[in-house]
């Protein structure tokens, strides 16, 4: 279930058995690292122990709260999801949503979506510096750290510790390739051997619509039985190996992650190349909103034509239809993207991601463990790293990670200086400066679109 | 002027598309074009990029249609003062659209009524383009095709404006941070003609040199189009810029048989 679990430096307690993983801030007393060490040892071996270890401290912390300022989290799986709960000043970031407890009863309990990663550490701290690459991994035990980055195994691929000590395959002579003769699907259950952890996955195969050279190219549909609720992800697999995932409802490029021969390619040749694509051609119109894999859920009101829009949004933004005020539901539904940010020298940028920005952002570890893409503002008293753009729910915050820092708000004439990590909600309109580069905020989430004009 | 790129020989500069300089230029002898001459691109990609960049040029080139531009070959540059890579494609016939301004009615109309159709082959291969404009749709010897998107451009970036003619040919949805489409190009074909049609922005006032602003105006303001264009032809133009995607053509070749259409009523 768990790829690697790497430790960022600093004070505090990190503890992993199992499938578990938890972090104690520096002010725990040995009696809570103690519990905590041992709730996560018995209970770590379990594929659900996330949520077990969630329900167990949920019931203490219900009736009583032993350490109510002192920091800690813990994250385990359940079946499909993970879960995490967190209490006191900590913070998650699961590369879209941030979990931060409820500030009034002190803790919180959720899923969260590591997109690839999850990290935990202390509120208000940076996120902590990690490669994807990493060797550093703890498997088992209690060492001191300020919070942790956890990698959860993708399905098909064996985790750090299993490549580590699996000896190489032997070659099979002769084994007999998979192939699927015509459209119609076919259901097949992992060798129990290649199962991750105790899951059990189904893949769905389709046959591909280009299959070409002597790789077994198919399309599957991967879905753990064990959490019905669980994303269902497409993947194009060749004959051992995920060559990559794209969720459903996104279009597949699946010509981006296969590795090109230097050049020159000869263009005109393109059955000789080794990409892969699945040829769906897209939809037509606009149907109602559907749930977009790895999108964070939010509350939202619908159109009369499904569409989600902000909870007191009066016309829809996709198709203007109007949203009456008196519309008595609201509901749970993937979060659209925010709007877009521009950038003084005119380029645009779509807000339905974390951004990293600054003058060198892609060396950053948050870019390279894919917490947030890299946007590249070069120029004068930019740092490599200057500031994070961050979505949470329906607000975009930006963080300064460089002291330089400054927002300018709609009606105001004064610039303010951010505090270094200290995560601040743009209004839209805003203008951010970095270093003598400049961002601006703009979303369509701010007036009626039938306001137009 | 570059006397290279690779071991094509620079002949003249093109205008740049995205920021990408391009030029015309005598293609090597390996490539076996009996001295037809061919358009090179300035790509920005390195080691880590080269893949994802060669790839969606194979999966452009792979469509195979008519109406979308041919591609020929991808390769690294080796000149450190090049972007990192090039792409050699067709040349184009005469001038470039995007350069042109005099193209007539009717000549406008079916380039990109053609270029329509390549951006639905484009569409029914699961593929959707994101910024047809003026820079993308080329004469040839063919008529109107579409050239591909910029292939290099960092995941997340919806544009890099380019002036009001470009701004106004994507859709205010991507805008909103929506991801390309059939309807999103659909709108960019529709304001495509408009700006070849007309001398008129399609929203009054409109500064391509104040990007905040001209964002704003796309966001929160309805086109309008030049009521002096042919009725049938503004016709069809309005109705690719519905605000309402599903009001749109609901396909890229439907949206070309309308142009097509009402070309001929004329």
């Amino acid at each position: 279930v768990i790829d690697h679990v790497e430790v960022a430096p600093g004070r505090g307690t990190v503890i992993r058995f199992g499938h578990l993983v938890a972090w104690a801030g520096p002010s725990a007393t040995p009696a809570l690292v103690s519990f905590l060490a041992q709730s996560l040892a018995n209970l770590g071996p379990s594929p659900r122990g996330g949520q077990q270890m969630a329900e167990h401290l949920a019931g203490v912390l219900s009736e009583r709260d032993p350490e109510p300022t002192v920091p800690f989290a813990v994250a385990g799986p359940d079946g499909g999801v993970w879960v995490a709960l967190l209490h006191g000043p900590v913070q998650a970031w699961d590369g879209n949503d941030w979990l931060v407890p409820d500030p009034v009863r002190g803790w919180i309990r959720g899923v969260v979506r590591p997109g690839p990663a999850l990290a935990v550490n202390g509120a208000g701290a940076p996120t902590p510096e990690v490669s994807p690459d990493s060797l550093w991994d703890l498997e088992a035990g209690i060492v001191p750290g300020s919070g942790f980055v956890m990698f959860p195994a993708r399905a098909g691929v064996p985790s750090e510790a299993a490549r580590r000590e699996a000896p190489s395959p032997p070659i099979e002579e002769g084994r007999a390739p998979l192939t699927v003769d015509s459209d119609e699907t076919a259901s097949l259950k992992t060798d129990p051997d290649d199962s991750v952890g105790d899951e059990t996955v189904t893949y769905d195969v389709f046959a591909d619509d280009d299959p070409s050279g002597d790789e077994t190219a198919v399309q599957a549909l991967i879905r753990d039985d064990e959490a019905p609720t669980a994303a269902e992800t497409l993947a194009v697999v060749t004959e051992n190996a995920t060559v990559t995932m794209s969720t459903v409802g996104v279009p597949v490029d699946a010509a981006e992650p296969v590795s090109m021969p230097s050049g020159p390619i000869d263009l005109r040749r393109t059955d000789d190349l080794p990409f892969k694509w699945g040829r769906t051609p897209l939809p037509i119109g606009r149907g109602p909103d559907g749930p977009v894999a790895g999108a964070p859920v939010v509350a939202g009101v619908l159109c009369e034509r499904g569409h989600v829009n902000k909870p007191g949004t009066e016309a829809c933004i996709k198709c203007a239809t109007p949203i009456p005020a008196d519309v008595a539901y609201t509901m749970s539904g993937s979060r659209p993207p925010l709007g877009c940010l521009v950038s003084d020298d005119a380029s645009v940028f779509r807000l339905d991601r974390a951004y990293l920005v600054g003058s060198d952002p892609a060396q950053d570890a948050t870019v390279s463990g894919g917490l947030a893409e890299p946007l590249l503002l070069p120029g004068e008293e930019v740092a490599a790293s200057h500031a994070e753009i961050r979505l949470q729910d329906w607000d975009v915050i930006v963080i300064d990670r460089a002291g330089a820092t400054h927002v300018l708000e709609p009606n105001t004439t004064d610039w303010v200086r951010l505090r270094a990590y200290e995560p601040r909600p743009l209004i839209p309109g805003a203008h951010i400066a970095i270093g003598q580069r400049t961002l601006t905020y703009l979303t369509p989430w701010v007036r009626r679109t039938t306001d137009a004009g | 002027l570059r006397p290279s790129v690779a071991d094509f020989e620079v002949v003249a500069e093109l205008a740049g598309s995205a920021g990408r300089p391009r030029y015309l230029c005598n293609p090597p002898d390996r490539l076996d074009l009996r001295g037809e001459q061919v358009m090179v691109t300035e790509l920005a990609a390195g080691p880590a990029t080269w893949s994802a960049v060669a790839g969606r040029l194979a999966a452009f080139a792979a469509v195979g249609s008519d109406n979308l531009l041919r591609l020929l070959e991808v390769g690294e540059d080796p000149d450190p003062d090049g972007l990192g890579a090039y792409a050699a494609s067709e040349a184009p016939a005469g001038e470039l659209v995007a350069e042109s301004g005099t193209l007539g009615t009717a000549r406008a109309a079916r380039a990109v009524a053609e270029a329509a159709m390549g951006a639905h082959a484009l569409h029914e291969a699961g593929v959707a383009h994101g910024s047809i404009s003026a820079s993308t749709i080329h004469l040839t010897s063919r008529g109107g095709v579409l050239a591909p998107p910029c292939v290099d451009c960092p995941d997340g970036l919806v544009a890099r404006i380019a002036g009001w003619r470009e701004l106004e040919t994507v859709d205010p949805d991507l805008f909103s941070g929506g991801l390309p489409s059939r309807s999103s190009d659909i709108w960019s074909l529709g304001a495509t003609l408009h700006g070849l049609l007309s001398a008129r922005p399609l929203h009054p006032g409109i500064d391509g040199d104040q990007p905040v602003t001209a964002v704003q105006r796309l966001l929160f303001t309805n086109p309008e189009v030049d009521p002096r264009l042919p009725r049938v032809l503004a016709d069809v133009i309005s109705s690719c810029l519905d605000a309402d995607p599903a009001a749109r053509p609901t396909t890229a070749a439907v949206l070309s048989e309308l142009i097509l259409g009402a070309t001929e009523d004329r």
